[in-house]
């Protein structure tokens, strides 16, 4: 479980980017985290993860040594080690011996369909498949949390849906709890059970909270199709966006509808 | 790929041997006088002459000597002084100075000093070849340490690392591929030392037989020595090279033109 309370961070005195956020991630939930570029989404996840000292509040995590996984937006792959020693790496920090972390390295490899390019190197690989790397090093921990900072935005829409759907898969199966941070609504709506919606910044604050019905399992593709899901959209885009932008998805609907 | 590369090989060995042709052919007829540019023919002579009398590898020796230690000794002291300054804040506010002014000076003039200080016998020429060495692996390991990607170390503290992982998995591997990059030139600048020193004061090396030549007009000895300091930097590079390929295989291709 994730517990965040009365969260503030500034960087410089006086200009707090964040101000009392609250929010928490139950247990094997999937809590998104939206909100425009530059209102602190990411600063909040840095500071879940530890690498961002909060101004005021406190965050709780539960088992934060061990078992939290971290998927950013950059892959971050150690450029010197082959596929097969950066999924182990996390194993052989633990304390796990070479060979054996090499080993479970190759399980999660041939799970994520990557055992053929376990001896190449991060620079001789595609988007995609650095960051089907990053996963694997992730879920080889058996992490209980995740926590993503929009770690699909640089790939393309076909790839992204792809490893998407292969990561919700597992987090469902494990029942892992995650912290998504995004921009993308629908991915949002697409993976969670709750979405928080971020003010834009400075001071930005949870503004609003909403739960998701979709049920699980859930079909990346098919959660579009879900009744709750256009609703949805449109309130998480009129909160984020605020008045003016709502009048022209309003006549955006309309002209639909002559149409 | 294969046919251009060929190619361009085969294109580049036709214009040299071209060059050569002609540079014999017009030292033959007079074009060119011999007295400053002898014929290749005559230069290979004195080539053969010099391995044949066995002279030359009294000479060949102190050079390489003075210029593996140079490199030896200047990577030592280099990744010391670069890690600890990189490290300790403090230490870095008095050395970066020394360094920048090294640095910026054309460093070879120190030659004379190096023998009014350590003698006209290796130590000199050692000197000047660490120095030269030890300047620019500093910046490599000061600079690799300063500049490490900062998204791989935290990559590695948010999987559990602490600051010995870090330097294992981040820091020396990181600081190792500027080292490493810059390991060609460091020979380069090695063998600039301990010939240049040679050439200051000396009773052996090959940048002793350049000044000897140089002081007896004896152009087809100093064209000899200069193809043979050529040939050995280039071997030296050719190694250099391999290395740099081996340990740095993770970086990604170099585009072939």
């Amino acid at each position: 479980m994730i517990r965040v309370e009365n969260l503030s961070l500034e960087y410089r005195k006086g200009e707090p980017v964040l101000e009392n956020v609250s929010f928490q991630v139950k247990a094997g939930q999937f809590v998104s985290l939206i909100g425009q570029s530059g209102s602190g989404k990411t600063s909040i996840l840095r500071a879940i993860a530890g690498l961002q000292k909060p101004s005021k509040g406190k965050v709780v995590v539960e088992d934060l040594t061990s078992r939290v996984g971290f998927l950013f937006q950059d892959d971050a792959l150690l450029p010197w080690r082959t596929v097969r020693e950066n999924v182990s790496l996390g194993l052989r920090i633990q304390g796990e011996k070479t060979d054996i972390a090499n080993k479970k390295a190759d399980d999660w490899l041939e799970k994520l369909s990557l055992f053929e390019i376990g001896d190449r190197y991060p620079s001789q690989l595609s988007g995609g498949q650095r960051k089907r790397v990053a996963i694997a090093q992730v879920l080889a921990l058996h992490p209980k949390i995740i926590l993503m900072d929009e770690p699909f935005a640089s790939l393309d829409a076909i790839v992204r849906t792809k490893i998407t759907q292969e990561l919700i898969e597992w987090v469902e199966q494990e029942g892992i709890t995650v912290l998504l941070i995004t921009h993308d609504l629908e991915e949002a709506i697409s993976l969670s059970d709750i979405v928080h919606v971020l003010s834009p910044g400075p001071r930005a604050y949870i503004k609003a909270s909403h739960p998701v019905s979709i049920p699980r399992p859930r079909d990346i593709l098919e959660t579009r199709h879900d009744s709750s899901f256009p609703g949805l959209l449109k309130t998480l885009w009129n909160e984020l966006v605020g008045e003016k932008q709502k009048v022209n998805i309003v006549n955006f609907d309309k002209q639909k509808k002559i149409k | 790929m294969t046919i251009s590369f060929n190619i361009a090989s085969v294109r580049k060995f036709i214009t040299f041997s071209s060059l050569i042709i002609f540079w014999e052919i017009a030292s033959r007829i007079g074009w060119i006088n011999p007295f400053y540019m002898p014929a290749p023919t005559e230069v290979v002579k004195v080539i053969i002459e010099l391995f044949e009398g066995g002279e030359i590898w009294k000479h060949l020796s102190a050079t390489f000597f003075a210029a593996i230690v140079g490199i030896i000794g200047g990577l030592a002291i280099g990744i010391i002084l670069g890690f600890a300054s990189a490290l300790t804040p403090i230490l870095a506010e008095l050395l970066e100075p020394i360094m920048i002014m090294l640095n910026a000076i054309p460093r070879v003039i120190l030659a004379p000093l190096f023998v009014i200080w350590f003698g006209i016998g290796i130590e000199s020429k050692v000197a000047l070849s660490l120095i030269l060495v030890v300047v620019l692996v500093f910046f490599a390991v000061y600079n690799g340490i300063r500049e490490v990607d900062h998204r791989l170390i935290e990559r590695v503290q948010t999987l559990g690392g602490n600051k010995w992982i870090l330097l294992r998995e981040v820091y020396i591997p990181s600081v190792t591929a500027w080292i490493i990059g810059n390991l060609k030139v460091a020979v380069g600048f090695a063998f600039t030392g301990a010939v240049v020193g040679e050439f200051v004061g000396s009773s052996k090396g090959l940048g002793y037989l350049l000044q000897f030549a140089q002081s007896t007009y004896n152009a087809a000895l100093t064209i000899s020595l200069i193809i043979l300091i050529m040939v050995f930097v280039m071997v030296l590079f050719s190694g250099a090279e391999r290395i740099e390929n081996h340990l740095l295989r993770w970086r990604p291709q170099k585009k072939t033109v």
